[in-house]
């Protein structure tokens, strides 16, 4: 019972402070523009469309939601990778912990402040896509909706990873750094992965590399959070019932369990500088 | 009285190194303990173990009877910290602050209670402002008021004296003799034992994570050296003025040095006039006197350089 209530205050504390920063309303702002001019892309090239027979709303609505979700994921996973190492630097986290509030509140109160924040920009944007879509013709459909599930799912994934990485570390730019260092090492394996598969076997180093590398790859996919969205468009694009559950399962299994490493490594590292 | 904290040979050890090593003592209901000692010397980790943000290495930490870390949301419910700098959430306003914590209490009657503590610290003018454009001192009240939200009974205050003006000084010996008044303990740790002397009933001194003395404020006063030291530099010092000095039931201490005697003498009394009389009957001449004070403070620094 005392620790719904802690969740929720801690919640509702991050989610004040989120919209008192530039931050939220810069992306908000830059999601709402770019929707804009995809909706004026999109209305302008409408005939070339008609004529090759592709439905117009479905690739205005998943084209732009995926370019909004890139912003907003870029925002949650920086928002969520300082939330408690700037707790920390500014020893908050210490003052906190005077009080009735334990590991495991603290951690789900984060997580699920960072959650609204995004909900509450996902509305707003779905929203946004709609009019716009409305206001230049191209009417609407349910895509949006399904792509909205699917994109909270991605995000719930990077909140969670972003969490567990702030939980790491001690200061806002030790936790950035540690950020794109991951971004940097997903990205590397993938185009390593990439260009080992076009070069023929001339050699067996090679070989071996490809072999580490795909075992890597393997390994990874269930770490990186982008995995996440890619097992859910599947879902969404095939009629399978069990592909459609595990869409969702493996996300929130995927949260859930990183939430629980950083409880234990909070518990571990203590609150105190 | 009941003891309503009790650390048991607590210990924290951070690698090889000991932040507090084998510490026993145990604070009476609605008493003052001061916890004095130099910077560095584990005040701060000493806190920290018993309010629960650091898990000791050995031993446990009983507060009103109960092992803190089996029953530590229902304890930390009653206490209140106050840790060494005023760590607050600079974007909130004092009454945000103060609301947040109160609610994260359940404290009833949630608005009367900040008002009441924000127009005791006269904070009631800058109530709306952001935290982040209050002065340090401003801070350091509301990190005060912060720990007194819930009304706790017992109530954890590190170094709360430090960077204020005598104003704020006043104000935070104010606010722990009133929390004694209501019949709540205070422990308070500090580096500066003058001030403690004014209002602690108990007192332990812990220097390098070891408790060198813990009891009450007379107790200290008795083991420590304090009272006045003359030295007197004779044309000769005989066994027979250090034997005659000896007798004086104020005299605590003589020593020889040379032709130079040390005598301690107990109180701040001016006993120059009946010392130089004793010495001369037994057949001394005074070149010169030098008289030294010496106080709690000089006493606390003598007592933990021994330590060392």
């Amino acid at each position: 019972m005392y620790q719904i209530h802690a969740i929720k205050l801690i919640a509702k504390k991050d989610v004040m402070r989120t919209l008192r920063t530039p931050g939220v309303y810069l992306a908000f702002l830059m999601s709402c523009a770019g929707a804009t001019l995809s909706a004026y892309f999109f209305s302008v090239v409408s005939n070339a469309f008609s004529s090759m027979g592709v439905g117009l709303t479905d690739i205005y609505t998943s084209i732009t939601m995926l370019a909004i979700l890139g912003i907003y994921a870029l925002y949650m996973a920086v928002t969520s990778v300082t939330t408690i190492a700037r707790e920390r630097q500014d020893k908050t986290l210490e003052v906190l912990f005077y009080g009735p509030v334990n590991q495991k509140s603290f951690i789900l109160g984060k997580y699920l402040g960072r959650m609204a924040i995004f909900i509450l920009l996902l509305l707003g944007t779905t929203l946004y896509i709609t009019a716009a879509g409305l206001a230049f013709g191209l009417g609407v459909n349910e895509t949006s909706l399904k792509l909205a599930i699917l994109s909270t799912l991605l995000i719930s994934c990077i909140v969670s990873l972003g969490i567990l990485l702030s939980t790491l570390t001690s200061s806002v730019t030790g936790s950035i750094f540690l950020l794109i260092i991951f971004m940097i090492a997903m990205f590397l394996l993938k185009v390593a992965g990439i260009f080992l598969g076009i070069i023929p076997d001339i050699n067996p180093i090679i070989t071996i590399a490809r072999n580490m590398t795909v075992t890597l790859i393997n390994v990874t996919q269930y770490v990186s959070p982008v995995e996440y969205l890619s097992i859910g468009i599947d879902a969404v694009n095939s009629a399978d019932l069990l592909k459609y559950a595990a869409g969702f399962l493996y996300p929130a299994a995927y949260t859930g369990l990183l939430l629980w490493i950083s409880t234990v490594i909070l518990k571990k590292k203590g609150v105190k500088q | 009285m009941a003891n309503v904290v009790e650390a048991v040979n607590l210990s924290k050890k951070y690698g090889n190194v000991y932040g507090v090593k084998d510490l026993n003592f145990g604070i009476e209901e609605g008493s003052i303990y001061g916890f004095i000692g130099p910077n560095g010397a584990g005040k701060t980790t000493t806190i920290a173990l018993l309010t629960g943000i650091l898990e000791p290495t050995e031993g446990i930490v009983l507060l009103y009877g109960k092992p803190l870390k089996q029953n530590m949301m229902e304890l930390k419910k009653r206490i209140g910290v106050v840790p060494d700098n005023p760590y607050v959430y600079n974007h909130m306003s004092a009454v945000e602050y103060l609301a947040f914590f109160a609610d994260l209490y359940d404290v009833e009657k949630k608005q009367e209670r900040i008002e009441e503590l924000l127009s005791y610290f006269n904070l009631m003018e800058h109530r709306d402002k952001q935290l982040r454009k209050y002065s340090k001192g401003m801070k350091q009240k509301i990190n005060i008021a912060r720990a007194l939200v819930h009304d706790p009974d017992l109530l954890f205050l590190d170094e709360p004296i430090q960077g204020l003006d005598p104003t704020g000084v006043k104000e935070v010996r104010d606010v722990i003799l009133g929390e004694k008044k209501k019949g709540k303990t205070v422990f308070i740790s500090s580096h500066i034992l003058s001030e403690m002397d004014k209002f602690c009933d108990q007192v332990g001194i812990i220097n390098k994570g070891s408790l060198v003395m813990s009891g009450s404020m007379d107790k200290l006063k008795k083991s420590i050296k304090s009272g006045i030291e003359l030295e007197i530099e004779l044309d000769k010092a005989t066994d027979k003025i250090i034997d005659s000095l000896k007798t004086l039931e104020y005299v605590k201490e003589v020593a020889r040095e040379g032709n130079k005697i040390k005598v301690r003498i107990e109180g701040s009394a001016d006993l120059r006039k009946e010392i130089s009389r004793q010495v001369t009957l037994a057949g001394g001449v005074i070149i010169a006197m030098k008289e030294d004070r010496v106080d709690l403070e000089a006493a606390f620094v003598e007592l933990t350089k021994e330590e060392k």
